[in-house]
């Protein structure tokens, strides 16, 4: 019952909160058909989250109730001011005329997060994967009197990630009460809903514009656009159907299983025989895992490096609140920002070659910092998508609107509008950048990782092929020989400015000084299991040769892009008065932002086949990760789109069979979330019994634990000391490291400190914390004990099985093991259960006043 | 009589009974120390007017109107009990003008604008500033009186057309707390009751009688009042946004008050979710016995309003309106599951309104027969009487030896007066008579009035019995800080410069001890620490150092067992306010060397010798101090 009543309030909330902005989106996005209704709920978000942040940072706000309340009034006065200055005729007509839009979009919002709530309910188990992590986050974020919020894995800081997707589910939590434990797969819930009516506005948008022949037509299609973004994956699910029902393997020497096919796929675990017996549906464990690791990249010996490739489906499968995930409906915004600039400023009554300050523009330029400012806040790696993305638009829009449109003009636009908006983006969450400490670490080039052409295709199949389709058919008839010439020439060119570059990169790594007392070079090489440049550079042609389908894959979609762009800038300049009826009939304004959007997922793809942002990590396992993930966004769109389109045009037998291509790609992408949802949910058969409550498993596996931080949960709020894992601690979950301040959202001493280390781009911050802890719970000497207590102002000491066996007697480190009597006689014992004891440490002092 | 000798008058009754609420209001105002619940909010006030005494910057609660206002006032005239107490104060005694800016100022808007409607007008000057539930509330620090007084004031100024007093007058009101949502609530549902049932009465009958209902005189309003209806709304909303800011805002040094606000409503909604564990009965009987006199008129003006209503007789939308207010504000009080006794100051205005109308239709205007006057005295002294015997029969707790004797003492008395009602109206007439009983009764009942409100708003002694106390003082605040005075005195040469460790954390303790400096709040004593005072709970373990302290308890709470109680004690409580009291302690552990001719040796830190507890230091230094104060 408490997860009916938590959801229905959830639901409320942020339909209340889309309702409170949707006069704003109405104006912004007036030149959408749908006036941004699709987006409001996400803008509203975003909007009542920043000027919380914002405010609460700035010291002006506590992080309260009162406080979100206060500031959702805000947000409705400006809603309600805005309401006024519209003509109420306008919004009738709109009305009128769009009623069925606004229900079929609320129906699917409804549907979508009825359908994650079902989901996360069959499997809410906060365990995983960094699941504790974001857990950690929440709860730290509700407990937490002020903004920015403590990090609970490192007491006396603040949290040092991008983590205002967090605060955003924590908003509503703490608006309505509900539970931390519930909000995360809530969280959920919403973002995946949100990202549903997002990514169908955004489709229902472009049809709309491109034609408004048939609005029933638009708002059926437009379900292409949730469908390709959230529910069609990658067709590795349907080649582990095929592999687990033992297709292409043929019994070999000595009757071992052999397959050409598979162990040229290359694909982890599909490269190895099945198990009988044989079937359509694959049954070993957690085998929708693999899905997000198609992509393997090899070091200079061979050996495999993991490389993350996510998708949607699958994130929302497994149930990670991470910061991509969160950011997806904002993605979605931006798209609809970028589109509405794009459209904004074709549609102006006079030609301007540049920005100019007008209070249009100066809103526009605070809408799109607040908006490309909070991507960097919510997932920092999309800030380069986001910016590059309006930027574009607003640049392609100057194509449109010159005379004659220069190419230089055009570009010097382009970087004057992402100069203007990253400087107030930066300049509107400076707050966040102050405290903020990356792993991120520049670029590195990619040598000898090229993306196989298979891979790119497992990966992304369902969406290229509907994206190729499209440009077939809008571009067959509208190339020149000289638009395709111009377009390959500028094609290879990128391509080669690329590999050159990223050569010259290594080449100039390998030959830096020491840096910090390492030999860049060697070090570089060292990892890379290179002896020496030369052999590496040869390795990395050879690579690159005999690796060649993934660039040339993308190269393919590069040139038909640019093609169309190149036959659209040649007609422009030779008639600017006039488009030619081709391109008034299939070229429109909404195909050119498609082919936008489909020209940033392929650059972003290119991209890392030759640069890498180095990260802990130091291969691409996080560059590919996100890149992939937010080409998966926009390529989606672009398919939904070109799918649309391809299905509108007349049938004849090519267009035909390219239909049932299509639909047949779609069917393959399809395969994954059909069978790896009985898999994930135990078929739909939940252990602990359907809730929401991520946290419920725990109450049967270690209910003593889960006794003493509930009581903790209501002590008096107070640093807390538990065990920290001599090896780092990551993921060793339930209940593992950190669970005290994971579960309680108390600042714990230390937690993941792989993690902390990741965060802060190194060890500084956490110092002698390890060692410390060793000394708190295993020095049989009082004052050293009390030592520690002081330097980390520790109020609580946590003492379950996991300490006493982290802590346990090995004669040097801790030679004698955890020592109750210590305990006993230098602390309060507060709580005790029977495998539980928690002690206060005296003479602290109280908080002066609760609220 | 002309209209200026008349004013003159007017204003001068009016003064009278401000006088008299101002006086009722501020009288021993400082007299009891702060409960806890006072003191929280106090506290709060304390630290923002004294932020570099403070480590944490302040967060203050969902009080923000009053914590700001009185953040002020302890800048510029320090913190004291009285202080705290202020601005509840104020706005309780500022009700008292309600009926004269109404009735007074508003022209002809309510229409029979006679020297009944004046006399009435007074009487309930009067009435709402000696009644005691207003009266206790308004003497409450941080209580909902700031709410429910300046959302009237602004009601009464927007009735006069003063769109700037009443915009001020509804900022601070929408300010106060948490309890101004739940009386705008019961406003506004009783509003649109009455507002539906003017517009359903409105289609049943003709345009003119319709207007003639619906609008009393607004026409005559619009010629005094010249202030159009836009630039009214402007000026209000300007007025109301202003003062929002600046006083929320502390004149913009404290933004966080805003969301302070915002908490207030985020309290109210969670009231309809957490029980406060109020019976209903206790409201009943709050309602009943300390406002016996407004709620038997009130309840027999609102049964002739109804009356009315059924017969199809006109009845005035003021009066529909008031009755709707009580009748309303009563269910919702009392179905909200977070109530307080104190929330019930929402209906007790419209009561007092309905009670003095009822006793105005009933008596006022009319030639008084001398025989009723005789009459109502009679009926005085039956009610003294009456009253005498209820008090007789319960002076000695468990004596029932005369019990029988004693209700037939109460039967007669009785019986006696109502054969002198019916004696009478045989004799002269039913109306001689009932001007007689409701003269006496009148009389009667203000006298019992005069004698719940002396104890009932705590002017004179700190009587936790009373119903609608929240929480009751600290018993013995004084003695306790006259003791640490006296120690901190002897010892450091400075009455507030003694060091103290408390491991009891109470707003009201911490407010008691808000002069001592050196004064520490801690959960546990720390390792080997050896502060000269440590205070404790009476239920706490004694501490592991006692063998080195001298201990002495002090009475802290005072909490009435009502579940205790038996049948003979409501009659106990009824005649003197006496119910059993669970009474709680803490102990003053003063360290050994703290005395002359004492010192602290190493030996008797660890020596675990048995502490030395002074039992009922009341005795030992003044044993009335407490009640005399």
């Amino acid at each position: 019952m408490e997860s009916l009543y938590y959801a229905a309030i959830w639901y409320i909330i942020i339909s209340l909160v889309g309702l409170i902005t949707f006069p704003l989106t109405y104006q912004l996005f007036k030149i959408l058909p749908d006036r941004g209704y699709s987006i409001s709920k996400v803008a509203g978000l975003l909007l009542w989250g920043y000027l919380f942040w914002i405010l609460a940072s700035l010291g002006l706000l506590n992080n309260n109730q009162g406080s979100l309340l206060l500031v959702i009034v805000v947000v409705l006065g400006l809603s309600i001011w805005t309401y006024l200055k519209i003509d109420q005729k306008e919004i009738q007509q709109w009305w009128q005329a769009n009623r069925r839009s606004v229900a079929v979009i609320e129906i699917l919002f409804l549907i979508s997060f009825l359908f994650m709530t079902l989901i996360r309910a069959a499997n809410p188990e906060i365990e995983g994967t960094e699941k504790p992590m974001e857990f950690a986050f929440i709860n730290a974020i509700l407990s937490s009197p002020n903004i920015p919020p403590h990090d609970p894995w490192l007491s006396g800081y603040a949290i040092s990630y991008y983590h205002f997707g967090y605060i955003l589910v924590a908003m509503i939590a703490k608006l309505a009460n509900i539970p931390g434990n519930y909000a995360f797969n809530l969280g959920i819930a919403m973002i995946f809903a949100m990202s549903s009516v997002g990514a169908y506005g955004i489709v229902y948008n472009l049809l709309n514009l491109r034609s408004k022949k048939s609005a029933v037509g638009s708002r059926v299609y437009a379900l292409l656009g949730p469908l390709f973004v959230l529910l069609v994956s990658n067709w590795e699910g349907f080649l582990h159907s095929l592999h687990s029902k033992g297709l292409f393997w043929k019994t070999g020497q000595g009757g071992l299983l052999e397959s050409g096919f598979w162990n040229w796929l290359d694909i982890k675990d599909l490269n190895i025989p099945p198990t009988e017996p044989y079937s359509w549906v694959p049954g070993n464990f957690w085998w929708w895992w693999r899905a997000s690791r198609v992509v393997r990249d090899y070091d200079f010996n061979n050996n495999p490096l993991e490389i993350i490739d996510e998708f949607p489906f699958f994130s929302f499968l497994l149930g990670d609140l991470h910061p991509h995930v969160l950011a997806i409906p904002f993605a979605f915004l931006v798209v609809t920002l970028a589109l509405t600039i794009f459209y904004n400023r074709t549609n102006a009554p006079e030609k301007y070659p540049g920005l100019r300050f007008t209070r249009e523009t100066l809103i526009l330029i605070l809408v799109a910092g607040i908006v490309v400012g909070g991507m960097a806040f919510l997932n920092t790696w999309d800030v380069l998508f986001a910016g590059v993305l309006i930027a574009g638009a607003y640049a392609l829009a100057g194509f449109y609107q010159q005379g004659q449109p220069k190419l230089l003009s055009i570009l010097k636009e382009f970087f004057i509008a992402g100069i203007v908006i990253g400087i107030t983006g930066l300049l509107l969450y400076l707050p966040f950048y102050i405290g903020f400490a990356s792993q991120a670490g520049g670029p590195l080039p990619n040598l000898i990782f090229p993306t196989r052409g298979a891979h790119i295709w497992v990966m992304f199949g369902p969406l290229l092929l509907p994206i190729w389709a499209y440009l077939y058919v809008i571009g067959r008839k509208n190339t020149s020989t000289s638009s395709f010439l111009k377009a390959i020439s500028i094609g290879v060119l990128i391509l080669l400015i690329l590999w050159v570059l990223s050569l010259l990169l290594g080449l100039l790594i390998v030959n830096l000084p020491e840096v910090r007392g390492i030999e860049v070079g060697s070090f570089y090489l060292n990892f890379l299991g290179a002896p020496d440049i030369a052999q590496l550079f040869r390795e990395a042609i050879t690579r690159r040769m005999v690796n060649s389908g993934g660039w040339i894959t993308l190269g393919i979609t590069l040139v038909a892009t640019l093609v169309i762009f190149i036959k659209h800038f040649e007609v422009r300049n030779g008639d600017p008065n006039l488009e030619t009826e081709f391109h008034r009939r299939i070229i429109r304004r909404a195909d050119s932002f498609v082919l936008l959007l489909i020209l940033a997922g392929t650059l972003l793809l290119i991209g890392v086949e030759f640069i890498y942002l180095r990260d802990q990590f130091g291969w691409r396992i996080n560059t590919i990760f996100k890149f992939y993930y937010q080409t998966w966004l926009i390529w989606g769109i672009a398919a939904a789109y070109g799918m649309a389109v391809v299905f509108k045009t007349s049938n004849h037998l090519g267009t035909i069979l390219v239909k049932i291509v299509l639909v047949a790609a779609v069917i393959m992408g399809l395969f994954y979330p059909f069978m790896s949802l009985p898999n994930k949910t135990g078929n739909f058969n939940p252990a602990n019994g359907w809730t929401l409550d991520g946290t419920s498993f725990l109450e049967n596996r270690s209910p003593e634990e889960m006794e003493a931080i509930e009581w903790l949960r209501n002590a008096a709020p107070g640093v807390v000391a538990e065990a920290v894992s001599p090896t780092g601690g990551s993921y060793q979950w339930p209940p593992g490291y950190a669970r005290v301040s994971t579960l309680s959202g108390l600042p714990g001493v230390l937690g993941w400190t792989g993690h902390e280390s990741q965060w802060r781009g190194g060890a500084d911050e956490m110092g002698t914390r390890q060692p410390d802890l060793i000394q708190l719970f295993c020095s049989r000497n009082i004052d050293e004990t009390m030592a520690i207590v002081e330097k980390y102002n520790i109020r609580y000491i946590f003492l379950g099985d996991l300490e006493r066996a982290t802590y346990k007697a090995d004669g040097t480190t801790c030679p004698t093991g955890v020592v109750d009597i210590k305990f006993d006689n230098a602390f309060v014992l507060v709580f005790q259960n029977d495998r539980v004891k928690i002690f206060e440490v005296p003479g602290i002092e109280n908080d002066y006043l609760h609220e | 009589m002309n209209k200026n000798w008349w004013l003159d008058y007017e204003t001068i009754y009016y003064s009278g009974a401000f006088l008299l609420g101002l006086f009722f209001r501020f009288y021993n105002l400082g007299q009891a120390p702060l409960s806890d619940f006072e003191a929280s909010w106090a506290l709060q006030a304390l630290q923002i007017s004294q932020p570099a005494n403070f480590p944490e910057p302040a967060a203050i609660g969902p009080n923000p109107g009053y914590v700001l206002l009185t953040a002020a006032l302890f800048s510029i005239f320090g913190s004291s009990d009285f202080v705290a107490r202020f601005w509840p104060a104020i706005a309780g005694s500022l009700i008292v003008f309600l009926p004269m800016i109404i009735l007074k100022y508003s022209g002809d808007l309510f229409r029979s604008q006679t020297n009944n409607t004046r006399w009435i007008g007074i009487l309930l000057a009067y009435g709402l500033a000696i009644a005691p539930g207003l009266v206790t509330i308004s003497r409450l620090a941080g209580g909902p009186m700031l709410g429910l007084g300046f959302c009237l004031l602004a009601a009464a100024f927007w009735l006069i057309r003063q769109p700037v007093l009443a915009g001020i007058s509804a900022g601070i009101a929408i300010i106060s707390g948490p309890d101004i949502w739940l009386g705008l609530l019961v406003l506004g549902v009783a509003f649109l009751i009455i507002s539906l049932l003017t517009r359903a009465q409105n289609r049943d009958s003709s345009p003119e009688e319709a207007t003639e209902e619906i609008k009393p005189g607004l026409e005559d309003t619009e010629q005094i009042l010249p202030h159009s209806g836009q630039n009214t709304r402007r000026d209000f909303l300007i007025a109301f946004v202003t003062t929002i800011l600046l006083v929320v805002t502390l004149f913009l040094r404290y933004p966080r008050g805003l969301g302070a606000w915002f908490n207030s409503l985020i309290t109210f909604v969670n009231g309809w979710f957490t029980p406060s564990g109020i019976p209903i009965s206790r409201m009943l009987s709050a309602l009943f016995f300390y406002e016996l006199l407004a709620v038997m008129f009130g309840t027999i003006m609102i049964f002739w309003a109804i009356a009315q209503v059924i017969r199809g007789q006109p009845t005035k939308k003021p009066l529909l309106f008031l009755i709707a207010w009580v009748l309303i504000g009563s269910i919702l009080i009392l179905l909200y599951p977070g109530r307080q006794v104190y929330h019930q100051i929402w209906i007790l205005v419209p009561l007092w309104a309905l009670a003095i109308l009822s006793i105005g239709r009933l008596v006022i205007g009319e030639k008084i027969n001398p025989v009723s006057i005789l009459m109502a005295l009679i009926i005085l002294v039956l009610a003294g009487l009456f009253w005498y015997t209820i008090a007789s029969t319960t002076r000695i707790p468990g004596d029932y030896t005369n019990i029988g004797v004693q209700l037939a003492v109460l039967v007669g008395i009785l019986s006696m007066g109502a054969m002198i009602v019916g004696l009478i109206s045989i004799g002269w007439s039913w109306k001689t008579s009932q001007t007689g009983l409701i003269l006496g009764l009148c009389m009667a009942l203000f006298f019992y009035l005069s004698s719940v409100l002396w104890s009932s708003s705590q002017t004179r002694h700190n009587k936790p019995q009373e119903l609608w106390v929240t929480n009751p003082s600290p018993g013995q605040e004084r003695l306790l800080t006259k003791v640490i005075g006296e120690l901190s005195s002897w010892n450091t040469g400075f009455e507030q410069s003694i060091d103290i460790t408390s491991i009891v954390d109470t707003p009201s303790l911490r407010w008691a001890l808000r002069h001592f400096p050196n004064t520490r709040f801690l959960t546990h004593l720390g390792r080997e620490e050896l502060p000269s005072i440590v205070i404790t709970h009476i239920d706490d373990e004694v501490p592991a150092i006692a063998a080195s302290y001298r201990g002495e308890d002090f009475q802290w709470w005072a909490i009435p067992g009502w579940t205790g109680a038996l049948p003979p004690d409501v009659p106990r409580w009824f005649a003197y306010r006496e119910a059993p009291l669970i009474y709680d302690k803490i102990i003053l552990w003063s360290r050994a060397d703290l005395f002359p001719s004492q010192s602290l040796s190493p030996e008797s830190v660890t020596e675990n010798q048995e502490p030395v507890i002074l039992e009922d230091p009341l005795q030992e230094i003044n044993p009335q101090v407490e009640e005399d104060q």
